[in-house]
């Protein structure tokens, strides 16, 4: 017992260690950005300007194409290999004077901003993204207007690059200027987007869409759904919904539009055959269509097939079953019309 | 003797039950009368909306740039020159809104952009943009009747008639007895009965033209209607006498991105109407219709104009501007406003 409680506060001795070192080392490392392509200059230190330094990048030889003068190292169009924590140690006695975490990088390009707004009439949110990767920390400035007056932005705590609005009034004609700025140690770079209220608001997709067949009835499915659950006042706000059906086999949906009503029941499907059906939402007077829901599948109702008898076999008309074969492709419909015809 | 007493009491009874029953039906069929009124009214909003889409874009063309630029959003006037109710509203405020103060809002509202996309479409210089404001307004006009009809029938205070803001006043119909479409007359609403529903019908297909009698009244109610939008805020002032002179006919030299440019094809006497820095031609207003010049004269120097200089080209534009974009919020909103008259009526 006494064995293993010693051998763990070894361990966590030794962990502890371990990390002082790393950090130590690391102690009075500074940071220094730089643009891919460009020459880099690195100062070790305050040491004068005919001090003699060696210099190393992760413990090892710099290799790079460099150019040495006095205490500064001079690369030659840093790439992406050139990171690394350079140290630099005076000649002769080989203390070191300083380090420097060198990370290229590039400054960013405007950054690209979309608006919408999922909580109508609550608010809206924004998110932006670079095009192209800086490779190095980037921090964005958010700043949203509106009727030239200065909104509160609130970041989104879990989507780096999102932010939250709360709309200051409805059915405004002023349009709402989101400014996004990217910030990094080689630069910025903002853009702006303009837009109206109505022309943001696009909902989440419907919720818990559920697609049943109806007893008795071959050619009915039944479809039930929810509205987005983000959206905050389906009663005063209320959505029109999209469905689209189609079998698996076909190419090409139907379409339904329907106001304010989360059930509608499909009369006109194929007998037997799976059905895919979505639905998207939109509120009654403004804004997009939602994207479309997660399909659901489902099949009509079908009757049991009835056992076959040798003695009504030679009734059965190979024309007619040929017909009905092409005009049904049911693996159990197959397996029936086939059999007649073997036997 | 007793047994006759108890038979007259459970005849009374059945007599105030029915009184009651009847009441009650009374009053459910008059609410689901408003509450079809209310939906056609919706419908009508969002008719008008889908109009007003199209105009709007018209017109901007018509404005030039920057007003034909995408996007384009100029300051607002202040409020005492555009006295165009804003449709913006805080939510809790516009959620929390009484159906009889919901209603008399949107009222207000239209009667006055009536006035103002009156005025606009008066100042229009082409011919077609003109006649599409003028059937617009007949749009905007059966809506506003309908919501008045809406309030008299649910028993809110409408606006009364002699204050502009019910000034649904007709075009300028009279003076066009002999002239074609696309300019009808109105009969102005006078009575506070429930006939919304036959108010809806006849403001939503047009009406056929009326007698002189309501010409009296037509110009008081537009007199007062431009007094409110503001007499001096016009978007064009036109010499009254140049129109008179002018009978030719007119050429649309170009419509599009710039502003409808017209040249005389032969005039008699002129003066130019101003000179613009925008770079239009002098500019004259050359109508022929198949009436007299008299009849073009009462067309277009109605009450309203002056004789005060041209103000400031831009900014009578950027009112112009205002003027239909204000129009759409409202014809948003208004599409909300009734949806949720619709489900507070329900509940009752």
């Amino acid at each position: 017992m006494a064995n293993i409680v010693t051998s763990f506060c070894c361990v966590v001795l030794a962990a502890v260690v371990v990390v002082y070192a790393q950090r130590r080392s690391q102690q009075g490392a500074r940071i220094q950005y730089e643009k891919i392509g460009s020459d880099v200059t690195m100062q070790c230190g305050s040491l004068d300007n005919d001090a003699s330094v060696t210099w190393k990048v992760n413990g090892t030889d710099v290799k790079a194409r460099r150019r040495e003068e006095g205490p500064r190292l001079i690369l030659m169009e840093v790439n992406m290999s050139s990171n690394g924590l350079y140290s630099c140690f005076q000649n002769p006695d080989g203390q070191r004077r300083d380090q420097i975490n060198l990370r290229v990088g590039l400054p960013p390009k405007e950054p690209q901003v979309t608006c919408r707004s999922n909580t109508y009439p609550k608010g809206f949110y924004c998110s932006w993204h670079l095009q192209h990767p800086t490779y190095i920390p980037t921090d964005f400035e958010v700043d949203v207007q509106h009727n030239q007056r200065p909104l509160e932005v609130t970041r989104d705590e879990v989507h780096k690059n999102r932010c939250h609005v709360k709309f200051p009034e409805l059915f405004t004609s002023f349009p709402y200027r989101v400014n996004v700025t990217a910030v990094n140690s080689l630069g910025r770079a903002s853009s702006a987007i303009s837009f109206e209220e109505s022309s943001i608001v696009k909902p989440d997709p419907p919720e818990k869409v559920v697609a049943k067949p109806v007893a008795n009835n071959a050619r009915r499915l039944e479809v039930t759904w929810n509205s987005p659950s983000t959206w905050p006042d389906v009663e005063t706000f209320p959505l029109k919904y999209f469905l689209r059906y189609r079998p698996l086999i076909r190419d090409q949906w139907q379409h339904v539009e329907l106001s304010d009503s989360t059930s509608h029941t499909i009369t006109d499907a194929y007998a037997g055959k799976e059905y895919i059906i979505q639905l998207a939402a939109k509120d009654m007077e403004i804004g997009t269509w939602s994207d479309w829901s997660v399909a659901v599948h489902a099949t009509p109702w079908m009757e049991e097939p009835k056992p076959i008898t040798s003695t009504t076999e030679s009734d059965i008309i190979p024309e007619t079953t040929v017909e009905v074969f092409q005009g049904f492709m049911n693996n159990k419909f197959l397996f029936r019309v086939f059999c007649r015809l073997v036997s | 003797m007793h047994l006759w007493k108890v038979d007259q009491v459970a005849v009374l009874l059945l007599l105030l039950a029915a009184v009651g029953f009847a009441q009650v039906l009374d009053r459910t069929l008059i609410l689901s009368n408003e509450r079809s009124s209310i939906e056609r009214t919706y419908e009508l909003t969002k008719y008008l909306d889908h109009q007003l889409k199209e105009i709007r874009d018209t017109y901007l063309s018509y404005l030039g740039p920057p007003f034909s630029d995408p996007g384009f959003s100029p300051p607002r006037p202040n409020s005492s020159s555009l006295s165009v109710p804003s449709a913006a509203t805080r939510v809790d405020l516009w959620r929390g809104l009484e159906n009889g103060a919901r209603l008399a809002q949107n009222q207000r509202a239209y009667s006055v952009l009536l006035c103002a996309v009156r005025e606009l479409a008066r100042s229009t210089l082409c011919p077609y943009l003109q006649s599409s404001l003028m059937h617009f307004c007949s749009g905007l006009s059966g809506l506003l009747g309908s919501i008045s009809g809406l309030m008299n029938a649910l028993g809110y205070t409408s606006l009364p008639p002699s204050t502009p803001a019910q000034g649904y006043a007709p075009l300028l119909s009279s003076q066009f007895q002999n002239s074609p479409a696309p300019l009808r007359s109105y009969k102005p609403r006078a009575s506070r009965e429930g006939t919304t529903r036959a108010d809806l019908k006849r403001g939503k297909r047009g009406r056929r033209k009326e007698g002189q009698s309501w010409a009296a009244r037509e110009e008081r109610e537009k007199e007062e209607g431009m007094e409110r939008w503001g007499k001096r805020r016009r978007l064009l002032s036109v010499d009254e006498e140049q129109i008179l002179k002018l009978n030719t006919n007119y050429t649309a030299l170009k419509f599009g991105k710039h502003p409808v440019l017209f040249s005389p094809v032969s005039l008699q006497h002129r003066r130019a109407v101003r000179s613009t820095p925008a770079g239009l031609s002098p500019l004259s207003l050359l109508y022929q219709y198949g009436g007299s010049a008299a009849e073009v004269h009462t067309l277009l120097a109605a009450p309203v104009l002056s004789s005060r200089p041209a103000s400031n080209d831009f900014s009578r534009k950027v009112e112009g501007f205002w003027v239909l974009r204000e129009l759409q919020s409202w014809l948003w909103r208004s599409a909300k406003d009734f949806t949720r008259l619709k489900k507070r009526l329900q509940r009752v």
